[in-house]
């Protein structure tokens, strides 16, 4: 009888222990398989989608890629940082580009007088912002969680040791992730609370990035910064003259990335005329061989001073940029017209 | 019949008069005026996306602003004052020069806190206040809190008042009131502007810096702070931000207008400034000794005695800040004496 007690007090003891083995087995069999899962989407989907130069259904991919991915991470425990960082932004873009088009409402019913419609935009204007800085917010804490807790590179104080161009892009683009949620945080009126302290550290985490490599938009960013934080670019040069110079490696290399950092940098200073440059010099650059392996990222600065110039006429001329007018203003002299021949002869 | 004729004349003047009254209205309203808004971070700054509804407001008067950001503070109030804008958003301290009365509202520790602070902004937004908000062709058209600005010091051993004496202090060249103060506890003033003050603190060169809690993250002044600093929880100055419009340019109810909106706004501004505060790990803070306390008030007070004297601090504002003071407080020392 005691014999029989023992077994079965063993045999219960000997179910439990297996169904732990087996079961964390599963899970660390589960985590494998999604971390390798990862890797793929990092080495093979990803990629590809950055060949693609439509940035909208780059924004959609990001919306409804995101929750699965979070899927991985939460339920699998997988490392999917970079790719969430990638996601984040994208999936931003679309809320910040809905909070851009409630901008533009804002402007045309200002302007007309229609003064409940413009309120009524600037409310929508403020949710999608705040959305857009959620969104961004999240990208740049995988982008922290990634390079300063898994390899110990705080932001702005220790360049990473990278591993490859993509391990690079990454880190490009959950700083410029980063400065983008302050900006729609702004707009929200600080609904997410975005710490302001991204703006310096990204200053100077570009220093991690070869400039002639992405294309200028390293030291764009940091001259846009110096811009916009009082005493970021004490000693560090002109900043105006700093974006000028990336503008031409943007160019040379096929991402217009500073055009775009230039044109947003004069809009938030407020001059005018230096928009317009702005607008123009992009313009000029239409027979620029666009890098075929970052059409997205060229087209998303295109998005950006194309908003900007659309903010300016819908300002000003109510609204926005004409097909084909990117670079032209409601303002410019009229072509010379063409008179035709002389005819008095024949009345 | 006469008497009928007599007052369908008078009639027809009244609406004459009134008809002219109202297109010199809707010329007014037509008429697109500029908005000069000083954002220290421009078009996309907070105080910038304030004004974007404040320009909607004014549009339910009968007013169309045209919003210009400017980042450099001394150029809007240049603009301003050469008549390139019709209004302008600026800080207290700057648009003292336009209005003394309301400018001197961010005296040094005038406000010792917020609900002191919202009491004296309540003050100047009230109808009763109306006349005082006009100097010349300046009116003072509405003030909104921008934040407490505090010591930063990069040794938290400078606590009390006597410590100060011989410390290098930045102080902002068109704040005569700061020069004057650092002069009095005997410390070393180092002329700066808000490109350089906080890099000065950060590298060293100056032991103490004024600075609202807004400026601590984006300006990184944790750096200044070190392991050594702290932040003296104790408001140097209420600053604030002040709308100024140019009277001939707008009609004779727009100021009140626009007082009573921004100050239903302060809310709004206090949540921003909360939140900057919060932000700041506590412990930074540091708090003044008890003993200490009596000592640092009272040499607020003979300081903004003196620049009152200096004819820096208008005398009337310095009686209302007293008497907010001493409602809120009525057992300071201060409210039986008659020193302000």
């Amino acid at each position: 009888m005691r014999g029989t007690r023992r077994l079965l007090r063993w045999s219960v003891i000997g179910a439990f222990v297996t169904g732990t083995v087996l079961l964390s087995g599963c899970s660390q069999i589960n985590k494998t398989g999604a971390n390798i899962a990862m890797r793929f989407t990092e080495k093979h989907i990803i990629p590809p989608v950055l060949k693609m130069d439509d940035t909208a259904m780059g924004c959609s991919a990001g919306e409804a890629i995101t929750p699965l991915m979070l899927g991985a991470v939460w339920g699998l425990k997988a490392d999917a940082d970079k790719i969430l960082v990638v996601q984040y932004a994208s999936a931003g873009l679309c809320a910040e580009q809905r909070a851009f088009e409630h901008e533009l409402r804002y402007l045309r019913a200002a302007k007309a007088g229609l003064i409940d419609e413009a309120q009524d935009a600037r409310i929508q204007q403020k949710r999608e912002a705040e959305l857009a800085a959620r969104r961004q917010y999240a990208g740049w804490q995988a982008f922290v969680h990634h390079y300063e807790v898994n390899r110990k590179s705080p932001i702005g104080d220790k360049c990473p040791k990278f591993k490859n161009d993509f391990d690079e892009m990454i880190y490009m683009m959950g700083m410029l992730t980063g400065v983008q949620s302050i900006v729609n945080d702004i707009t929200a009126q600080q609904a997410v609370g975005v710490p302001k302290d991204i703006g310096a550290k990204v200053e100077r985490g570009m220093m991690c990035l070869d400039n002639n490599k992405w294309w200028g938009a390293p030291m764009a960013t940091r001259a846009a910064i110096w811009n916009l934080l009082p005493g970021a670019g004490e000693g560090k040069g002109d900043p105006w003259e700093t974006i000028k110079q990336s503008m031409r490696i943007g160019e040379r290399t096929g991402v217009r990335l500073p055009h775009a950092m230039y044109a947003m940098s004069a809009y938030t200073k407020g001059d005018e005329e230096l928009v317009r440059d702005a607008i123009r010099s992009y313009a000029a650059t239409t027979e620029m061989a666009v890098n075929p392996n970052y059409k997205m990222l060229d087209q998303m600065a295109f998005l950006i001073v194309q908003n900007i110039s659309d903010r300016l006429w819908t300002e000003k001329a109510g609204s926005r940029t004409p097909p084909g007018s990117l670079g032209k203003f409601w303002d410019d002299a009229p072509a010379q017209q063409d008179d035709g021949v002389e005819i008095d002869d024949l009345l | 019949m006469q008497t009928l004729m007599k007052y369908s004349r008078g009639a027809r003047l009244i609406l004459a008069g009134t008809a002219l009254a109202l297109s010199s209205t809707m010329a007014m309203a037509a008429e697109k005026k500029t908005l000069c808004v000083w954002d220290i971070v421009g078009a996309q700054g907070d105080v910038f996306n304030m004004m974007k509804d404040y320009k909607l407001a004014a549009a339910k008067w009968g007013v169309t602003f045209d919003l210009k950001p400017y980042t450099d503070e001394k150029i809007a109030a240049e603009d301003f004052k050469a008549g390139q804008c019709d209004a302008v958003v600026m800080t207290g301290l700057r648009a003292r020069q336009f209005n003394s009365f309301v400018g001197s509202m961010d005296a040094l520790g005038a406000l010792p806190t917020y609900a002191m602070q919202a009491k004296a902004l309540a003050t100047v937004a009230s109808p009763a206040a109306a006349k005082l908000m006009v100097s010349g062709n300046y009116e003072v058209a509405g003030a909104t809190p921008m934040g407490a600005a505090y010591l930063f010091v990069n040794d938290r051993s400078i606590n009390t008042v006597g410590k100060l004496s011989g410390k290098k202090i930045a102080v902002l060249d068109y704040d005569k009131a700061q020069a004057k103060m650092v002069q009095l506890v005997g410390a070393q003033p180092v002329a700066s502007d808000v490109t350089n003050f906080a890099g000065k603190f950060n590298n060293g060169s100056v032991d103490i810096i004024g600075a609202p809690a807004a400026a601590f993250k984006p300006l990184e002044l944790v750096k200044g702070l070190g392991t050594k600093g702290a932040i003296v929880n104790f408001p140097l100055v209420q600053l604030t931000l002040q709308v100024l419009i140019r009277r001939d340019r707008f009609s004779e109810d727009f100021g009140q207008k626009s007082r009573e909106y921004i100050q239903s706004q302060y809310p709004r501004a206090m949540s921003l400034i909360k939140t900057a505060e919060a932000d700041i790990d506590k412990k930074y803070w540091m708090q003044i000794p008890e003993a200490d306390k009596a000592k640092h008030i009272s040499m607020m007070r003979d300081s903004r005695a003196a620049l009152t004297n200096d004819g820096i601090y208008d005398k009337r504002m310095m009686s209302v800040l007293k008497k907010v003071r001493c409602q809120l407080e009525p057992t300071n020392a201060e409210c039986a004496q008659s020193i302000e």
